[in-house]
């Protein structure tokens, strides 16, 4: 259980809301105070939150449960990506695709072709290609990549959603509400809690932030799954 | 309807009486350090809705208290607007620019052009380091997402600035490189500003593409901040140590700067001489670029000076051998240059002679009619007495 302190929570800036005109009514138990014209979110509960986020996580992953990490925003797109990887789990950290989940069957059609590109690539069948129909699929190929690389092995849906940003995630939100797949979800101060299963009142924003977080989450899957 | 507004706007003003805040804002004219009750206190003071309760075993449970907190929350101060200076460190490479970190809500952007004052169209990799810490101004209000826009550009222009004013003190030449070429001459990289240098003040050559890479001394002429204007001279940094020896008569070296309606500007010993059009053939000059072309090399004759305004007028003319060579064979009047003109100025002395002479000769009449009136003092004898 890779467990956070104050220190660390106040470095990263865990506790930065957005101003304070841009709240959500809904926020307010966890909103401390306001400062500045910002809103400040209560360390504390976060603190606790994260903790028994980590125990839930922990149990799931004991029972091989698989985890989506969904994150479009700018700064979180890169953190995703490598805390992702670093446990093994699944990811989208370009554009949430309508029906990703959803229409998973359609979606599925997809990775297959991707993973025939790639495959394509590896032979190097694009060098006997003629140019034109060489770069098509090449452009094809990147496109794919960039949206599906992180569920190319995803063979059935996931069994607990990590989200970063909710209102830019709104979609990836409600197919798994659709779906009944549990959310844990990073909450800034203009979210809204009743939406997800697993609340963490945090700043979404700051990429030290993400980091933090996202870092305790996989440090417990790591060290929870059963080899 | 008018009623009904009036009457929707009376409860809130007496509800507005009634709250605690007017006794409390009575309270402050007394106890002028009381805290102000932000909007987020008002609020919590009379919400009625589900509440979190923390325990203190929470406290233990999560490792720190809420006393530390807050006086963690008390002791920070967050301020960050625009024109700001801060401190930042750079988190990852983005498209476009890359991300910083400045202790702010949101992660700051720094997009590739305000990386660096000279832009020479690099990647943002090669500009900046990851985990790089230095000095960012904030150089935009906030997005939706609270994210800034941060720029180091604008601080290294200030700097380069502050620079430049200082050389200007001193005044002392410097080298700079040519980056690019337009009508008016040329521009210059100064500390990473760009210097104009005009065609005028660039000796020894014109202002074409072959100056792109140059690096030539330099002397400022105008450094203005406010007016965003920072003008050079070439001449001014070269020295110029034919300035004294010229004189009416002379035939030197010239580079034609540029074609004129009414002739041509020629640079010479770092001067810049007008060459008039009726000043350089006998005959009558139709079509100047015929005979004269910017960046040509020629020689020419002074015919007269003006050190006091630096300005020069030459003639061609004179160094003709025969009139109108200049338009038939140029090449034959520089290489004759020399001979012709010691023969014009020889003609000219023996010119000047005889219209002395012929002076005399009148004069001299004059005497003897002077003598038939009476005047026997002014004699011939005196002639020079009277010339002089």
């Amino acid at each position: 259980m890779a467990d956070v302190n104050l220190a660390q929570l106040l470095e990263a800036g865990v506790h930065f809301g957005h101003k304070a005109y841009r709240w959500n009514p809904k926020m307010f138990p966890y909103i401390y105070t306001e400062r500045n014209n910002i809103h400040i979110l209560d360390l504390v509960q976060t603190a606790q939150l994260l903790k028994r986020a980590n125990s839930y996580v922990a149990k799931a992953a004991s029972e091989d449960k698989t985890f989506l990490f969904v994150g479009t925003k700018r700064q979180a797109s890169a953190v995703i990506a490598q805390q992702a990887n670093l446990c093994n789990s699944y990811y989208v950290n370009h554009r949430w695709l309508g029906g990703m989940l959803t229409n998973w069957v359609t979606l599925k059609s997809r990775t297959e072709r991707l993973k025939t590109l790639e495959q394509q690539e590896v032979d190097g069948v694009f060098n006997l290609l003629p140019k034109k129909e060489a770069s098509l699929r090449l452009k094809e190929l990147e496109k794919l990549r960039k949206h599906l690389n992180g569920i190319k092995n995803m063979s059935r849906l996931p069994d607990v959603a990590i989200i970063i940003d909710q209102k830019r995630e709104m979609t990836a939100i409600q197919e798994c509400r659709k779906l009944g797949i549990p959310i844990i979800s990073i909450l800034d101060t203009n979210c809204d809690p009743d939406l997800v299963d697993i609340p963490i009142p945090g700043n979404d924003d700051a990429v030290r932030s993400i980091k933090l977080i996202l870092n305790s989450l996989t440090d417990t899957i790591n060290q929870n799954r059963s080899v | 309807m008018h009623h009904q507004f009036l009457t929707s706007f009376f409860p809130l003003f007496f509800s507005h009486h009634s709250s605690p805040s007017t006794t409390s804002l009575q309270s402050t004219l007394e106890k002028p350090k009381q805290v102000q009750l932000t909007r987020f206190d008002r609020i919590k003071a009379k919400y009625k809705g589900p509440q979190i309760t923390i325990s203190p075993e929470v406290e233990a449970e999560v490792g720190f208290s809420y006393s530390a907190f807050d006086d963690a929350v008390a002791a920070t101060d967050y301020s960050f607007n625009r024109n700001d200076v801060v401190k930042g460190t750079v988190v990852q490479y983005d498209k476009g620019g890359c991300i910083v970190d400045i202790g702010a809500k949101a992660s700051a952007f720094l997009p590739l052009q305000e990386a660096a004052l000279i832009q020479d169209g690099v990647s943002i990799e090669s500009l900046i380091e990851i985990d790089e810490e230095r000095n960012f101004e904030i150089i935009s209000e906030e997005d939706e997402n609270g994210q800034l826009m941060v720029s180091i550009r604008r601080i290294q222009y200030r700097e380069a600035w502050d620079q430049v004013v200082a050389k200007q003190e001193t005044d002392e030449a410097f080298d700079a490189e040519c980056v690019s070429v337009n009508r008016g001459g040329a521009i210059f990289l100064v500390n990473g500003l760009r210097a104009f240098l005009p065609g005028s003040h660039l000796t020894g050559r014109l202002p074409d593409e072959d100056l792109i890479g140059q690096t030539l001394p330099l002397k400022f002429l105008e450094v203005n901040q406010e007016e965003n204007k920072l003008v050079v001279s070439n001449r001014r940094a070269v020295v110029e140590a034919q300035m004294a020896d010229l004189s009416r008569g002379d035939v030197i070296d010239g580079l034609v700067k540029a074609l004129k309606p009414y002739g041509a500007f020629v640079e010479v010993g770092g001067m810049s001489g007008l060459l008039h059009i009726s000043q350089i053939s006998m005959d009558r000059i139709v079509d100047l670029e015929k005979v004269l072309q910017p960046g040509q090399k020629i020689k020419c004759m002074i015919i007269d000076h003006d050190k006091v305004n630096g300005r020069i007028a030459l003639s061609t003319k004179t160094l003709e051998p025969e009139p109108g060579d200049m338009i038939r064979d140029p090449e034959r009047v520089y290489d004759m240059a020399d001979e012709t003109a010691r023969i014009y100025l020889e003609k000219q002395e023996a010119e000047r002679k005889k219209r002395e002479e012929s002076a005399q000769n009148i004069v001299l009449g004059l005497g003897d009619a002077l003598d038939d009136l009476g005047s026997s003092d002014k004699s011939s004898d005196n002639l020079d007495s009277l010339l002089s």
